[in-house]
């Protein structure tokens, strides 16, 4: 009757955004990290030099010493040891484990949980940890997620659940992660996918689903394999799927066949062979693409504890962090405060003041401001 | 693990030796207020810079309105100038103390990803500097279908544009539904009409996508004039049939030209139902009775018969009654779903619905834009501000 | 060799054949003629010597470019530069040959005829490898846009023809106005003339003064004579300065649109969501969800266990064949929305 036009299952995967904004190839997501990397790098450079350029002027006029402050000090004089990319990366997994044992601690959902993670990764392919504070950071990420996955818990109850944390530092680099997610808080996980396969896969087992007898029997012991390898590729979902770079690389039906290849590859074989015809250049891409996707995921041990040497090299990474932060960065709280105001709260005589300050300073060619921290 | 897993390298660190307090203090004395104009001077991060780039896509033009939530401007693509946008300026709320408002949340997650002609298309996100969000969203000046309903003297329409604007609603729902988001607010004014005619489903404040099983969510959703009787009844999983309740609902007010059921509160939006359909009872709806909040006036009223929607609606015919009788099924579980929807035969009994360039408008014009896009989710305008459920509170929303 | 502008100075060269050295001094009815394939001008009967045999080299030193008798003309300009331009547009309009209409802006018209311009740029002025790339793109169009050039075309004959018709309407309309002028005139005459002889008449039977007769006589006259201006004024100006058939004035008439047959309704708007990979069953066995099979309170509340199965195969089998490595730029940041391809245009409603 009508030209009717079948939009397929991947057509569909295309037009979300974690396919257009957030799906990379590894050479364009190293490329983006590296970016990131070594423009974080050349600021903190830059701020240590203003900070101690502010210093030494200070010690002339002797300011208060009762001020306090974090950071800056840390910082050697001369030259500044910043992490690398592959740093930043092994720092950015361990906070990702921190996040998912928070999760766990506060009770909150897998889809919660998950979904703050991926915000984690995904705002740090465009920010460096030496700008904006992992720790920091993830509480914001799992609050954010508990508003967009309906799992919604008042914020002073979540500040008060997590130790030495206040409301506004949650709130505080709220802004920044909508923005680093580039407004986009949608993020499709394998976990519902791993149901569907397995509830087609017991259908097929218990002979309820017809499948296509051309790719052979069905696998013996069908039901009780199903069984234990859901557990398995489950537990995979959980953990390396979330640490390791595959939702960048692979869409989340991708994920979860590789998971279930991982747990019992003759069985996932056969019910992706009846699914789809293999012996096809399409068909082998797709095992390809599976089995390096497998690969991937086996890099990091599925638990959610990081293993003793994992653990160790990532606080030896946090201490060198600890030294490469940059110091205009540390109190989010004051910048955001200072950032809002521009909205209208704050004094037209502030602002007109401030504005006077700007030309003065831009007028003396240089910027002797250190950091904004007032007391917080 | 420990009591609070976050113990974090770094995060607890405080106090520490004099020389850096001296440093910080003199970077504070030689500026006294926090740098302000730090973030002009500084280079750019690249989240900040594709910020800038995506902005820069963009002219804002003249404001055509104000509404509690979000300011509406005119705006147009900068190398096209004769391509209008609608700019929504999600306000920061000051008084909102959980950070980003749920309904720019819930609206920026779903319209990213949906794109279907019947539904408002998201074109681009960016802050502006200080910090407040932009939705781009595609210029729509025709106004919506309840300015087309409540104009009785000046809009003229029949059988075949009801078809055609039912059709559009239809479409726009079943999308939603195919991609597993509920909309949760259809209603007259949620329909905004392109230069073109097309009719778009816009506003997605309240929306979320499919419950997963045990999973509770929020009762309190829709406007109640187009609430279903499950969702007044404090249902806590339900499905799409919520939304098809309100389409049925809009069907039935194109033809009469009024919402069919005005109720003033919960209760009375249940007598009214009540009466215009039928009372729920276990009968009709095996388990109403379980549900958290159901209680119906005595004596139940019989469920309307086709004799009563023919005598009120029989202008959309006999195939246009019982799609909307089905649409008005009380069990949720009974109810027509939006794909059987776009399967009924209505769709081709004749007349056939009326091409887009030809359906009756009535010009909107920019301040209608504003309105439309600007007033929600916030509260809603005028007399009906009191009869919605737009108060939403996170806290029951699981 | 490139053609330069003379043709405003009084060039004795232009009487003499570059070939034959024959000039208009020993040959009045000397013709010259050009081959539009490298404007080099000769006389006729050099152009019959050479090329009635069949097709030849231009004689011209270094040209070479082989020509045929058939492709020689008259110049219409005396300068040749402007002459072989004035082709280049003609050959590169009969290809490019869109018409405002068919552009949704006037944006995208104006980009249009830039691009054009920059063609018959190429063409006329430019190096040699210029024109090459341009005679590629123009070859390219043709044979890329062979239906609409030819629907073009055939659209600038009809309106050709249009207009040929509305400049005979329009002469006809005038022919009507004259012809109507000169019967005025004719029965203005006659007026005066019967206006006279009554005058005469009344003179030679009363004895009324003869000054007051011929006085109010010619008063008549005149009243006549602009009533009937008045008249015709008036009666002409329905039709105005328009020609007769005033549907023939309308600027631009819009082409007949071959009426499409139309397609049946589709409530779905041309798209199709089903499955390819995959039949969605009515019911799947899953331990994990008979505590919401058997509760009556989250069944009368209308919660679909269906709609979660939709779901869960959905996402089982979404972008199985979708290869990120191959599909995604190596910039990684597809900008554009998939909307478009999500559009369906052929949509009738």
């Amino acid at each position: 009757m009508t030209s009717s036009n079948i939009i397929t299952e991947d057509d569909r995967y295309r037009t979300s955004t974690q396919f257009r904004l957030w799906s990379f190839t590894r050479d364009s997501l190293n490329a983006v990290r590296t970016t990131t990397n070594r423009l974080a790098a050349d600021r903190v450079r830059e701020a240590v030099r203003r900070a101690h350029e502010a210093l030494s002027s200070a010690d002339a006029s002797d300011a208060d010493l009762e001020n306090p402050s974090r950071g800056v000090s840390a910082m050697p004089e001369r030259e500044i040891d910043c992490l690398t990319v592959e740093e930043e990366l092994r720092l950015v997994t361990f906070y990702c484990r921190q996040t998912l044992q928070l999760g766990d601690h506060l009770l909150f959902p897998t889809q919660v949980k998950t979904t703050a993670v991926q915000y984690i990764k995904r705002f740090y392919i465009t920010n460096s940890l030496m700008t904006y504070d992992p720790a920091t950071i993830l509480r914001t990420a799992l609050y954010f997620a508990t508003k967009t996955e309906n799992h919604y818990c008042k914020l002073t109850k979540f500040a008060e659940a997590i130790d030495k944390t206040r409301p506004e530092d949650v709130l505080a680099s709220e802004f920044l992660l909508t923005q680093g997610l580039r407004f986009t808080f949608d993020v499709r996980h394998p976990f519902r996918a791993l149901e569907g396969a397995v509830m087609e896969m017991n259908g097929i087992a218990s002979g309820v689903i017809p499948y296509n007898t051309d790719v052979g029997e069905r696998p013996q012991n069908m039901g009780r394999r199903v069984k234990t390898a859901h557990g398995k590729a489950r537990e995979y979902l959980k953990t390396s799927a979330l640490l390791t770079d595959v939702y960048f690389h692979y869409t989340p039906s991708q994920i979860m066949m590789a998971t279930l290849l991982i747990a019992d590859q003759e069985l996932t074989h056969w019910y992706i062979a009846s699914k789809i015809f293999l012996d096809d250049l399409a068909g082998h891409k797709i095992l390809a693409t599976l089995a390096e996707c497998a690969c991937m995921l086996q890099a990091i041990e599925p638990t959610v504890q990081a293993p003793p040497e994992e653990r160790k090299a990532a606080g030896a990474l946090s201490k060198k962090l600890k030294k490469c932060r940059n110091p205009e960065k540390i109190d989010l709280v004051a910048l955001q405060r200072v950032k809002r105001e521009g909205d209208g709260k704050v004094d037209e005589k502030i602002i007109k003041k401030r504005k006077l300050e700007r030309e003065q300073s831009a007028k003396e060619g240089e910027d002797l401001f250190g950091p904004s921290l007032k007391n917080s | 693990m420990a009591v609070s897993p976050l113990v974090l390298p770094g995060a607890a660190e405080k106090g520490g030796p004099t020389a850096k307090s001296k440093l910080q203090s003199a970077a504070a004395s030689s500026n006294g207020t926090p740098n302000a104009a730090q973030s002009s001077t500084e280079v750019n991060d690249v989240a900040e810079q594709m910020n800038e780039d995506e902005k820069a896509k963009y002219v804002k033009g003249k404001k055509l309105g104000e509404g509690t939530y979000a300011n509406v401007y005119l705006g147009h693509i900068s190398s096209s100038p004769s391509s209008l946008v609608a700019i929504k300026k999600i306000k920061v709320q000051q008084q909102y103390t959980e950070g980003m408002a749920p309904d720019a949340i819930r609206e920026l997650k779903f319209l990213q990803e949906l794109s279907h002609p019947n539904i408002i298309s998201l074109i681009s996100v960016f802050s502006s500097k200080d910090q407040n969000i932009n939705l781009v969203l595609e210029f729509l000046p025709m106004g919506d279908l309840e300015m087309l309903i409540k104009d009785t003297s000046g809009v003229r329409y029949g059988m075949a544009d009801i078809k055609a604007w039912m059709g559009m609603l239809s479409r726009a729902v079943w999308f939603c539904h195919e991609n597993f988001v509920l909309h949760r607010d259809i209603k007259p004014n949620n329909l905004l009409i392109a230069a073109d005619g097309e009719v778009k489903l816009a506003d997605f404040g309240l929306a979320r996508s499919f419950s997963d099983p045990y999973r509770l969510m929020t009762s309190t959703v829709i406007t109640i004039w187009y609430r279903p009787p499950e969702l007044l009844f404090g249902a806590r999983q339900y499905s799409g049939a919520v939304d098809v309740w309100s389409v049925g609902l809009v069907f039935a007010e194109l033809v009469i030209r009024v919402p069919y059921l005005q109720g003033i509160n919960e209760v009375d939006q249940i007598a009214k139902l009540c009466m215009g359909v039928g009372t729920p009872t276990e009968e009709n709806w095996p388990g109403v009775s379980k549900l958290p909040d159901y209680t119906v006036p005595a004596p139940p009223s019989p469920v309307m018969g086709i004799d009563h929607y023919l005598s009120m609606f029989g202008t959309v015919g006999q195939e246009g009654v019982d799609l909307l009788m089905k649409m008005l099924i009380m069990d949720p579980r009974r109810r027509i779903t939006a794909r059987q929807v776009l399967e009924h035969g209505w769709w081709s009994s004749d007349p056939r619905a009326t091409k887009n360039e030809d359906l009756p408008k009535k010009g909107g014009g920019e301040s209608k834009v504003a309105e439309d896009l600007g007033r929600r989710p916030g509260m809603v305008d005028d007399e009906r501000a009191g009869k919605v459920a737009r108060k939403l509170d996170f806290g029951g929303m699981r | 060799m490139s053609p330069k502008s003379i043709a405003l100075v009084d060039n004795p060269m232009d009487d003499m054949c570059p070939i034959c050295k024959s000039t208009r001094y020993l040959n009045k009815g000397i013709k010259f003629l050009i081959n539009p394939e490298c404007y080099h001008r000769m006389c006729s009967t050099c152009v019959d010597r050479i090329f009635t045999a069949g097709p030849a080299s231009c004689p011209v030193p270094l040209c070479g470019k082989t020509l045929r008798k058939r492709g020689f003309k008259p110049a219409f300009f005396a300068d040749l530069g402007i002459e072989r331009e004035v082709d280049i547009r003609k050959r590169v309009g009969q290809v490019f040959n869109r018409r405002q209409e068919e552009f949704e802006t006037l944006l995208d018209y104006n980009d249009y005829l830039q691009d054009t311009e920059d063609l018959i740029f190429d063409l006329v002025n430019g190096m040699a490898k210029e024109k090459l790339q341009a005679e590629e793109k123009l070859k390219a169009y043709r044979a890329m846009n062979l239906q609409e050039i030819e629907d073009n075309k055939r659209a600038g004959l009809e309106e050709a023809d249009y207009e040929r018709r509305k400049e005979t309407a329009e002469k006809e309309a005038a022919r009507q106005r004259r012809l109507k002028l000169i019967r005025e005139q004719e029965e203005g005459k006659m007026d005066v003339e019967k206006s006279r002889r009554d005058m005469l008449e009344r003179l030679a039977n009363t004895d009324e003064d003869p000054t007051a007769i011929t006085r109010q006589a010619q008063k008549v006259i005149l009243k006549k004579s602009s009533a009937r201006r008045n008249l015709t004024d008036s009666s002409s100006d329905p039709n105005g300065g328009l020609p007769l058939d005033s549907s023939l004035s309308i600027r631009g008439l819009k082409k007949k649109v071959a009426p499409i047959a139309e397609e049946a309704y589709d409530p779905f708007g041309g798209i199709n969501l089903t499955p390819t990979r995959y039949v969605l069953n009515d019911e799947y066995e899953n331990e994990w969800l008979n505590g919401i099979k058997t509760d009556t309170r989250i069944l009368a509340g209308g919660y679909s266990l269906p709609e979660y199965y939709a779901r869960t195969m959905f996402e089982a089998f979404s972008g199985l064949g979708v290869f990120i490595n191959d599909e995604v730029g190596p910039k990684a940041k597809p900008e554009v929305r998939i909307k478009k391809e999500v559009e369906i245009d052929d949509d009738v409603f």
